[in-house]
């Protein structure tokens, strides 16, 4: 690794003064960070540990929201039985997340602003890449397997995260705090894709950080399920992942369902939601359900196969929420 | 060397079981060698001096217990856990395999909790507890977990056995009575190349103190 500056502020506020310099990165778990570092893909001149700030790691009932910490653990969160009663998908898409060391390791707001894994922009030598600040995507005319079918301009890549699908799917909100203050922004809209800028997945500006996630009262106690497929069980990415969640009991309120690795942000099935709503779970429904999630994919040369995966898994979902 | 096996017959195993005991002799010799501070105040533990690697850049002095010793070492602002483990302290028992945090036999315990060492900035261990393969044997002998993959053959080339003896040693210690479903969940974050995981589960299920399904 090139040298660096380690920083490890106390408070929040030290984080994001510290965080204002040019080519300075939060570390959280370290798992995403140091790849990076190790293979020079970003200039990392700082780096600032948020570990040494106390009170981010935990995971509580906050007058009905659930709240958890930026710093709270993916292995805490899969074993949390609070999480596990209240918003199921987080618990079982944390617990997918890559290894138990990895989980033991890694937090949430380090899985919701992670970089990339396309296998382009993680090869050291690409420079040229569009996430690296160059102007190229070598996907589009090469292995384009991990890459989006969904929203893809200029850079194909897909956004790798589990707990941000099952979090599109349960409504939830991201506090962020940054030089000016605290702001709240709802899950779906805090990730950006390429045509807003190639060069982040988030709102994030550099001075941000993630401080905690909140999970509304609406969301919470009503069936959700998150499911992954992916080439191993244990320490890989999703290849597709959904997180789906019913509100309504017999006739459906509100129906979400968020596809994840299939886009550069995690991607609404909107078509299959409004479908659902004011009918029940009968398996035909759900059917063409499954068929309108993968409405407007259009796969690049070697991805097409996720196109059944989206309609199997989002049919597995409902069928497993039918159930409940 | 002190192990009386090693004379017998140095066959692969015995040479393995005997590398695991010289590791743990050469962090023993490091604490001679290096303990050269001031006296600390009493009720502190004395803590093993390690100066800066050869060739090290920027180095910063921090203390942290490994198996048990604290360390009060210098080093390289740059290094990863796993590099200041082997290159520093000569712990080489702990492997560093893809260096990506996707193989797992860099695994150790950080405050008992399996840590992927490669993926970890020496300098944020300051104050930490490390536990790594060499402080599982004690005087030379094996515990019950690295004998049971002794008697199971549990090693072919050896270079996941330490980061699965350390995923194990967690599980086993959260969990006396684990099902092949535990074992198997808790080493799912170490990669066996030469895919020895059948021997590798039945010695953790033996450890426990189980007979493994045939």
């Amino acid at each position: 690794m090139k040298s660096f500056e380690y920083t490890r502020p106390t408070s929040v506020q030290e984080a994001v003064q510290l965080l204002s310099a040019q080519n300075a990165r939060a570390l959280g778990g370290g798992t995403d960070l140091l790849g990076i570092m190790k293979d020079a893909l970003l200039p990392t001149d700082r780096v600032v540990d948020l570990k040494g700030i106390q009170g981010l790691d935990h995971i509580k009932d906050d007058a009905g929201t659930l709240a958890i910490g930026a710093l709270a653990r993916l292995g805490d969160i899969a074993s949390s039985s609070l999480v596990s009663q209240k918003a199921p998908a987080l618990a079982q898409a944390a617990g997918l997340v890559a290894s138990p060391q990895i989980r033991n390791m890694g937090t949430l707001g380090g899985n919701l602003a992670q970089k990339v894994r396309c296998w382009y922009f993680r090869d050291a030598d690409r420079t040229d890449c569009y996430k690296r600040n160059g102007s190229y995507c070598y996907a589009v005319l090469g292995a384009s397997d991990l890459h989006a079918v969904f929203g893809g301009a200029a850079c194909f890549a897909v956004h790798p995260s589990d707990t941000a699908t099952a979090l599109s799917a349960l409504d939830a909100s991201v506090v962020v705090a940054g030089p000016k203050g605290q702001r709240t922004v709802p899950i779906a809209s805090f990730f950006v894709g390429p045509d807003t800028d190639y060069l982040r997945e988030t709102v994030l500006a550099p001075d941000e950080i993630i401080t905690e996630v909140r999970v509304p009262p609406g969301a919470l106690g009503a069936p959700s399920v998150f499911l992954k497929a992916a080439p191993r069980r244990s320490i890989d990415f999703a290849r597709t992942s959904v997180g789906a969640q019913v509100v309504g009991t017999n006739v459906i309120q509100t129906a979400r369902i968020a596809l994840g690795a299939v886009a550069p942000t995690p991607h609404r099935a909107t078509k299959a939601e409004a479908f659902l709503e004011g009918k029940s779970l009968a398996a035909d429904t759900i059917a063409q359900a499954a068929e309108l999630a993968a409405d407007g994919a259009k796969p690049l040369a070697s991805n097409a196969y996720k196109v059944p995966l989206i309609k199997g898994l989002v049919r597995q979902a409902l069928t497993a929420l039918a159930a409940r | 060397m002190s192990d009386p096996q090693s004379t017998k017959r140095f066959s692969r195993r015995a040479f393995l079981k005997v590398a695991g005991v010289t590791s743990a002799g050469t962090a023993a010799a490091v604490s001679c060698t290096t303990a050269v501070g001031p006296t600390p105040p009493p009720a502190t533990p004395k803590a093993v001096r390690v100066g800066p690697p050869a060739g090290a850049g920027k180095t910063v002095l921090m203390q942290l217990t490994v198996n048990g010793t604290l360390f009060e070492a210098a080093v390289d602002t740059r290094w990863t856990l796993a590099e200041m483990l082997r290159d520093q302290l000569r712990l080489t028992g702990t492997k560093v395999g893809c260096d990506r945090g996707e193989c797992g036999s860099c695994t150790v315990l950080v405050d008992g909790k399996p840590t992927l060492s490669c993926m970890t900035l020496a300098q944020e261990m300051a104050g930490r507890k490390i536990a790594t393969v060499e402080g599982l044997a004690t005087h030379g002998r094996l515990n019950d977990l690295q004998q049971a993959f002794w008697d199971r053959g549990a090693a072919q080339c050896g270079f996941c056995t330490s980061g699965m003896l350390m995923s194990a040693t967690a599980l086993l210690t959260a969990n006396a009575k684990p099902t092949e479903d535990d074992v198997r969940h808790a080493l799912s974050g170490n990669l066996c190349r030469c895919t020895g995981y059948k021997k590798i589960v039945e010695a953790v299920l033996v450890a426990s103190g189980q007979t493994p399904a045939a």
